[in-house]
């Protein structure tokens, strides 16, 4: 599930941004804002994406602090979601 | 003189912001303040109603919505209790305006002065870090300033270059106009190019459009001085808002925890730099007034990586401060926009930049225009500075 999630979010940015799409260093572990693949606009594209993909909200967390700038660490927190 | 009350309440935030962005409202605003927690613009002409409201409307609705939290001062040197007048003011003879408001001749000290803080951002900053000297032109393509994203955030700071078109039908007529005149003579509909460059707003975007599409082997300090241009209308009648002034910049290219790390080691230095020679102020957290729909999200991603800080300096007497200096950084922003890679990663950068002719004006408002009487590490520095001069061969620059 996690793998398929972490995969899902990573399609996601790609297709965000043409730039990130051929980049080879976007992974899951890769920090998200120091890499330049998300900013103020990408992250409430990503809510979005995130409530209308699984129904789950993360508005209310906080993107620039620790594992929620890495995509292994927004799909953890979507695994830990109540109901998940 | 025309004086207008605008109905729009002020909002409890963002007030500077607005009053700066009202001078936009229209070409004949002269001034804009609050008195009796109300708007009130003082224009040319006679405005209509609905246009002040309108615009005062769109500004309270984009800057007065976000309440970010209070400013914090990283480092503080009050100003001792007698300092309570400027030690010197600015003379007019010497810090001459020059036509429109914002622009201005420098004469000796000031000139000397000038070249003095440039010559020390170089000995107390550059140094440190190993900067590379570059020599940037004024001007930029405007397609690498579209780049910079400067053309949507900042677009009533713009100064557009031209030219008269290559047409000797458009020449001569141009020609002959002038000839006919001693006053400006405006260019007719379809005799200008298309605008191909910018002044400058910034001198560091030159850094990054040199670099576009470079694999840099290793982090990068690059330092560089420019004449720098942002057209904000009324608000050059504020002390320091100049049209064109003078930005030296220490640019950091590298990468994310390098450019962190350039970070802390100047804030450090410019609490020691800010020490040595008294200069009284704060260096704060600040956000850019974007002027456009998305400021709210970017003065939150702004504050949220603490992008911006400036040192202002307390101008006695007047209780105002003038941001003297900023240390910035961008995350990739620009690393993306132009490509430019290190070690595989898309570069993450930063800068601090001095702005010399405002850093002129609070010395000079603090300490006076008498070196004998400066602060003592301002003395020493200066005695180096003249020292270093004097070894320059005649006629080097």
């Amino acid at each position: 599930m996690a793998q398929a999630v972490v995969a899902d979010l990573l399609d996601f940015l790609r297709r965000l941004d043409p730039s990130n799409a051929e980049d080879p260093m976007l992974t899951a572990d890769v920090d998200l804002i120091d890499g330049g693949y998300i900013d103020s606009f990408g992250m409430v594209e990503l809510i979005e994406f995130v409530r209308s993909r699984y129904g789950v909200d993360l508005s209310g967390a906080d993107f620039y602090e620790g594992q929620m700038r890495k995509v292994s660490g927004i799909a953890a927190a979507i695994a830990a979601q109540p109901g998940r | 003189m025309n004086r207008i009350r605008s109905s729009v309440p002020v909002p409890a935030h963002g007030r500077d912001l607005v009053r700066y962005a009202a001078a936009y409202i229209h070409p004949a605003v002269e001034r804009v303040w609050i008195e009796d927690e109300a708007w009130w613009v003082e224009s040319a002409e006679l405005l209509p109603q609905t246009l002040v409201d309108e615009g005062f409307e769109l500004l309270c609705r984009r800057f007065g919505s976000v309440e970010l939290p209070p400013l914090v001062p990283r480092f503080t040197l009050a100003p001792p209790a007698g300092l309570t007048a400027p030690a010197a003011e600015i003379d007019p003879a010497r810090f001459q305006p020059s036509g429109p408001p914002g622009l201005f001749i420098l004469r000796t000290p000031y000139s000397d002065l000038m070249r003095f803080f440039d010559w020390i951002t170089l000995w107390r900053f550059a140094r440190a870090f190993g900067a590379r000297d570059e020599l940037y032109p004024n001007v930029i393509p405007i397609e690498q300033l579209a780049l910079t994203q400067h053309l949507r955030a900042f677009p009533e700071h713009l100064h557009f270059v031209s030219h008269l078109s290559e047409d000797l039908r458009v020449l001569e007529s141009f020609a002959a106009r002038a000839r006919a005149t001693t006053g400006p003579v405006q260019p007719e509909a379809g005799e200008l190019a298309p605008v191909a460059l910018m002044h400058n707003p910034s001198t560091c975007y030159h850094c990054y459009a040199a670099r576009r599409g470079a694999q840099l082997p290793d982090n990068e300090a690059v330092t560089a001085v420019t004449r720098c241009h942002r057209y904000e209308s009324a608000n050059h009648s504020d002390p320091g808002r100049l049209m064109e002034f003078t930005l030296r910049e220490i640019i950091f290219i590298g990468s994310a925890d390098y450019v962190r790390e350039t970070r802390e080691t100047c804030m450090k230095m410019i609490e020691d730099w800010a020490t040595a020679w008294s200069l009284y102020g704060e260096l704060l957290p600040a956000n850019d007034p974007f002027f456009t729909d998305d400021y709210e999200a970017k003065a939150v991603h702004q504050h949220r990586l603490a992008m911006k800080y400036e040192y202002r300096a307390v101008l006695p007497g007047t209780g105002r401060t003038l941001a003297v200096l900023s240390s910035n950084l961008h995350a990739a922003t620009f690393g993306k926009a132009f490509d430019i890679r290190v070690g595989g990663m898309r570069a993450n950068t930063g800068c601090l930049g001095f702005g010399l002719e405002r850093l002129a004006i609070a010395v000079v408002m603090q300490h006076g225009l008498d070196p004998a009487r400066w602060p003592e590490g301002l003395r020493r520095d200066y005695a180096l500075w003249q020292a270093a001069d004097a070894l320059r061969p005649s006629g080097q620059p």
